[in-house]
Formats: structure tokens, C-alpha cells, sequence
């Protein structure tokens, strides 16, 4: 009892000695999200992918915190996933993890933090920043936590940034969807001084028109594989250097929004240009069970052919998004691709039920419809069609 | 003569009754926007406030789903108040935010913050008939209104607040085409100019939906405050039901803490 109360009390002491450090850093905010995941292949693998699966189980955990170390925000993002057949689908990454201090219209950060650029639905064409995380998401959209270190100047109607972005990132492959063949682990650079990467970006927003102009130079995020000899039986990511300048402009007109990134610039000595140009339309005569409707046609072009960054380099995507306005509040998106050069095209199918304030249901549905040999995206992931399933618990 | 008297009579009576329906519809126009004037007025100076509520979703069957958020509101003179709305429960949807900046003589400027993909999202404030978070409110109901948002006429006076208060009723019209609301009858007391009652008639004059507020408290010792209000939709038997748990005034907000960029701050 006695040994008791005196640890107590030395502990009381330590913590008060310690308080004012300990008083200035505050959680505001803290959540965590594990989810039960499952994909199931409609086809085995290529021969080529030596250690094939049709059906994979796995988990996935997130934890968010945000909140203050004295006068500095922090922001903490970590997540992690184990697939019980794809060892590459077994990995933990650092989303978020980074300071900012603002003063008046003056912001500095740094850490490792997820940025996003753009307005398109389908494919972000001037998204540059983040690499993508293909083991979660084949689309690009979620990304792998990004050095860096920023500064911004806010004005009345937007802010211009700059970035300087240390280290790079290479991509990394799932085994499945499998794209042909294996992806090597030893990847290719046109430069070795990868990494010091720059990037500014100004937005500005007036009325019914929001733009923001960006330029970055450095190693581009998306490889290009290549085959290091003809009978190689594996792709070589090769990451080649590049020089962009971004343009992303938003437009309301009347109902419809108008969507428009582009970007132009120079990779391999060669000048090159890619842009995604759409129109997103609501629909409000809407049949009893629906709430909200939304009809998406977004037209891609890059015209860098096999050295394209996607697979839109003349492609027509058109979709919807729904929602039901259920209890569950249920939300469904369907998107299919149309390629004008190979006739190839895809479906990509998602559904959202929420089961309670804690438990949700997620599902996604990728069925690659018709991919000729000419198409270099398709063809290679012809047999992957794939459906996802995800149970998740936030607390 | 005589003739052209009686013939002259129905028209002089029909003539005189006209005028002074017309000049009825004028008083009662006049009267409703001094009402609408009054509610705006006693508002003023408020600077700003920021509330924590909790949000009920219930179905016709009962189920219930809840969402915890604060709100953000920045007084505006010039134009209507900004507003800023983040969620913090249910956990998967903690931080994300609605932005609203309200124009005048044009649609409202409105973006989303979704913090899965640390992406802010320009969206339409035409659709202003599209349901926020899936609740009875709308876009267009959460926004701030204007006096000159309306035209106005005065309905009737009777009793409210269970029976113990007066309330002014009056029809407002929004100018707005895109609202999804031919009119909106209000109930506004007559000694404090609080809104009790809110009766939504949709484009074709149908009874929509019912806004109600209840618990009301004075802050400040001069802006009153319901601390439960809820929209029930008439046609579908859904309810939303806001129960606020805090709200704090000139807490010292600005307008730098409704730029744009600081949904993802």
C-alpha cells in the first residue's frame, strides 16, 4: 500500500512537472475503421502469375486522429491490410502524417500528407502528387501517403501553394488484378536523383467558375512497363522524369456542371497532352425510392499512345450516381468506359448500404467487357473481371 | 340616364371591390415582409455562433439512424450569414463539411469536404431540393434566407407556442424558380419574432413537409434559440429531429474560417 501510494505520488509529481508540455498537445478529433474485405476473381489467373487465387479474404484497419501540439495542427492518417492470398495486398502505410502552422493568411506544412487536384469523377488527370495505391484501388484514386513540405498564401477567393515533395514512392502491384505478367520489384529510373520533386498550384474561385493552374517537375507516379528483353517474363516498372503544367476548371452552367483537366508538358523529350473534359447533369424527376440522380460523361484524351498515364487516351466514360434516401442511406455509381480507338470497354459497379451508425456495407464490381490485342490497358487484364466486398465497423 | 346608372352599378361595385382586394393583397404583401423584416432584424449583431447538435433520422417504421455535427455561422450583412457544417459521428463520415456562401442575386456557392479522399468538392446549390446527409432538410432549407429571397402575404393571427403565445401566419413565395417550394407558410411570434411552425407546399401546392421548433432559450439576452426542431415530411412520414446540445455567440469566428481551404485544414 505504502509502495503503492508512493508510486502514485511520484507519478502525480512527474505529470504535473511535465504538464504544461503534456497540456498543449490535444486530440480533437480520433476514429478508427476495420473492415472485413473479400474479392472473388470470375476467372484463374494467367499462367504467367505463378502463385494464382480466385478467391481472397483479408482485413483492413484506418485510424484517423487530428488535434493540436501548441499552436500547430497535426493530422495522423495510418492505415494497414493483410489479403490472405496476395502477399502484396499485406502491407501498412503512413496516409497522413503532418504539421501545419497558420499565421493569418499563411500556412506552412510539413510531414507526409494525401493531396488531391481535380473535378473529374473518372480519372484525375492532374492528381500528380500522391503515388496511386493500385493494391486498393485499380482506378488511382487512393493514394500512398506523400513526403512534404508546403507553403501557402490564402487570399480573398482562393490560394496559391508551393510544394517540395523529398522522396519518391514507386508504385506497388497486386498480384491480382494481374496485368499479364508478374511486375518486377526492381524497378528502372531514367535519372537515378529521383525524388525533389516541385509543384505549385494557384486556385481561384468567382461566382459559378472555380480554376486552378498547377506546374510540377519531377519523376512521374505512374511507370511505364516495359519488357527488358523479349522473352522476359515479367514487367519492369520504368519511371521516366517529367514536366507538367495543370489546368483544372469547374464551371456551373444552369444545372449541369462542366468539367474540364488538362494537362501538357514534356517526358522523354517529347512535348505530349492529356485532358478529361465532362459534363455531370442531375436529374429531378425522380420515381418514388430515389432521392438524388446524376448522369456523368466524361471524354478522355492523351495523345503520349503507349506512354499514356491511364487507359483514357480516347476514351468515353458515362455513368450515374445515386442515391436512394433509405434509412441506410444507400447510394449506388455505375460507370462503363468506351475506348474509340480498340472498342474496348469496362463496367465498374458500386454499392453502399449503411447497416447502422457503426456497420456499412461496401461492394465493387470491375468486369472488363471487350479488349481487343491492340488495347495495351484492357487486354492485358481481360480475364481479372473482379468483385469486392467490404463489411466495415467505425468507431 | 337612369339606365346607364343601373348598368354603370355592378360595374362601379365590381370595380370598387376589386380595388380594395388589391389594396388587401398590398397590405397583407406589406405586412408580411415587415413580419419577415422584424425576424431578420432581431437576429442582427449576433456575429457569430457555433453549435453542436445531434441529428435524428427516423422512417415511417421507426428505424433511427444519428449523426452528431457542429455548425458554424458567420454573420453577414452584405449578403446571407456563411455557414459550415462538419460531422463527427457517425465515425466512418467524422470530418466531413458543407461550406455555404450565400450570394445575394445568384445561386449560393456550396462545396463539400469528403476526408476519404482529402478532396474539396464544388458542388451545385441549384439542387436545392436534394436532401442534406440524407435527412428531411434540404439544401435550400438550411440555407440562410433573405428578406427579398420572398414575396410575402399576411394570413392570419392565432394562438401558438402550445397555446400561450400569438404568432403572426404568413405565406412567403419563393422568387427563386429552382426552389423545390411554391410557398411556405410561417409561424413567427408575435413578442420575441421566433419561428414556431414552417408548413413547405411543394410545386403543386401540396403539404410537404412540416418544420417545428421547440425549448426555446435566449442567449445573450437577446437572440432566442429552439433547442429542438424537427422536419417531418408529410407525404413520406420521415422525421428529422436537430437536438442542440451547446450553442456558444461571438466565439471570435472570421472570415478566414470560412475560406474555402479550410474544409481540408
Amino acid at each position: 500500500m505504502g509502495l503503492l501510494r508512493k508510486a502514485a505520488r511520484a507519478m502525480l509529481s512527474l505529470s504535473l512537472a511535465t504538464r504544461p508540455a503534456v497540456a498543449d498537445t490535444e486530440i480533437d478529433k480520433h476514429s478508427v475503421d476495420v473492415a472485413a474485405t473479400a474479392r472473388a476473381f470470375a476467372q484463374a489467373a494467367p499462367l504467367a502469375i505463378g502463385d494464382s487465387y480466385d478467391y481472397a479474404p483479408g482485413v483492413q484497419g484506418e485510424a484517423d486522429a487530428e488535434g493540436r501540439i501548441g499552436d500547430t495542427d497535426f493530422k495522423l492518417r495510418l492505415f494497414g491490410a493483410w489479403d490472405a492470398q496476395d502477399e502484396e495486398r499485406r502491407y501498412a502505410d503512413i496516409r497522413q502524417a503532418s504539421l501545419h502552422w497558420r499565421h493569418d493568411r499563411l500556412s506552412l506544412g510539413a510531414g507526409v500528407g494525401t493531396f488531391f487536384w481535380g473535378v473529374s469523377e473518372s480519372i484525375n488527370v492532374v492528381n500528380v502528387l500522391n503515388q496511386a495505391d493500385l493494391r486498393q484501388a485499380v482506378d488511382s484514386k487512393e493514394k500512398m501517403g506523400q513526403t512534404f513540405v508546403s507553403l501557402g498564401l490564402r487570399f480573398g477567393n482562393g490560394e496559391l501553394s508551393l510544394f517540395y515533395l523529398p522522396t519518391f514512392r514507386e508504385r506497388e502491384f497486386p498480384e491480382r488484378p494481374a496485368f499479364g505478367l508478374p511486375v518486377s520489384q526492381r524497378a528502372l529510373f531514367e535519372t537515378p536523383d529521383k525524388g525533389g520533386d516541385i509543384a505549385l498550384r494557384g486556385l481561384f474561385y468567382a461566382g459559378d467558375l472555380e480554376a486552378g493552374l498547377g506546374y510540377f517537375k519531377g519523376t512521374r507516379r505512374s511507370p511505364l512497363l516495359i519488357r527488358r528483353s523479349p522473352t522476359a517474363t515479367e514487367w519492369t516498372p520504368f519511371y521516366i522524369e517529367t514536366e507538367n503544367l495543370l489546368l483544372d476548371a469547374l464551371y456551373l452552367l444552369h444545372e449541369a456542371t462542366l468539367k474540364l483537366e488538362a494537362k501538357t508538358g514534356r517526358e522523354l523529350d517529347q512535348g505530349f497532352f492529356a485532358a478529361n473534359v465532362g459534363i455531370e447533369y442531375p436529374v429531378y424527376s425522380l420515381p418514388g425510392g430515389i432521392q438524388e440522380l446524376s448522369l456523368i460523361a466524361e471524354y478522355l484524351v492523351d495523345d503520349r499512345g503507349e506512354r499514356a498515364e491511364t487507359l483514357g487516351q480516347n476514351d468515353l466514360f458515362i455513368g450515374l450516381r445515386t442515391s436512394f434516401g433509405d434509412i441506410g442511406n444507400s447510394s449506388f455509381r455505375g460507370v462503363v468506359s468506351y475506348d474509340f480507338d480498340s472498342q474496348g470497354n469496362y463496367l465498374d459497379l458500386g454499392l453502399e448500404h449503411r447497416l447502422s451508425d457503426y456497420f456499412r456495407f461496401e461492394t465493387r464490381a470491375l468486369v472488363f467487357l471487350n479488349a481487343g490485342r491492340d488495347d495495351n490497358w484492357l487486354y492485358p487484364v481481360r480475364n481479372e473481371d473482379f468483385i469486392e466486398f467490404k463489411l466495415h465497423y467505425s468507431f | 340616364m337612369r339606365n346607364d346608372y343601373r348598368l354603370l352599378f355592378p360595374v362601379t361595385l365590381l370595380c370598387g371591390l376589386l380595388s380594395l382586394q388589391l389594396q388587401a393583397a398590398d397590405t397583407g404583401a406589406a405586412k408580411g415582409r415587415e413580419i419577415a423584416v422584424a425576424v431578420e432584424n432581431r437576429d442582427l449583431g449576433y456575429s457569430d455562433s457555433v453549435a453542436e447538435l445531434t441529428m435524428i433520422l427516423r422512417n415511417r417504421s421507426g428505424d433511427e439512424t444519428r449523426r452528431e455535427l457542429e455548425i458554424s455561422i458567420l454573420e453577414n450583412r452584405d449578403g446571407g450569414d456563411k455557414s459550415l457544417i462538419r460531422f463527427d459521428f457517425p465515425a466512418d463520415i467524422r470530418g466531413t463539411a458543407l461550406l455555404t456562401h450565400p450570394q445575394p442575386d445568384d445561386a449560393d456557392e456550396q462545396w463539400l469536404y469528403l476526408p476519404a479522399y482529402t478532396r474539396i468538392k464544388r458542388i451545385s446549390s441549384r439542387n436545392k431540393s436534394g436532401a442534406f446527409v440524407g435527412s428531411e432538410f434540404s439544401f435550400e432549407d438550411l440555407a440562410d434566407k433573405e428578406v427579398d429571397d420572398f414575396r410575402y402575404a399576411y394570413v392570419r393571427a392565432e394562438a401558438c407556442g402550445e397555446g400561450i403565445l400569438m404568432c403572426d401566419v404568413i405565406d412567403r413565395m419563393p422568387e427563386d424558380t429552382h426552389s423545390a417550394y411554391s410557398r411556405q407558410r410561417v409561424w413567427v411570434d408575435q413578442s420575441a419574432q421566433r419561428i414556431f411552425r414552417i408548413d413547405y407546399f411543394d410545386r403543386k401546392e401540396a403539404l410537404l413537409k412540416t418544420f417545428t421548433a421547440k425549448d426555446f432559450r435566449l442567449y445573450e439576452d437577446r437572440y432566442w434559440r429552439p433547442l429542438e426542431v424537427a422536419m417531418r415530411n408529410q407525404q413520406s412520414g420521415n422525421v428529422t429531429i436537430l437536438s442542440y446540445s451547446r450553442i456558444q455567440f461571438q466565439t471570435g469566428l472570421s472570415a478566414a474560417n470560412f475560406h474555402r481551404n479550410t474544409l481540408r485544414d
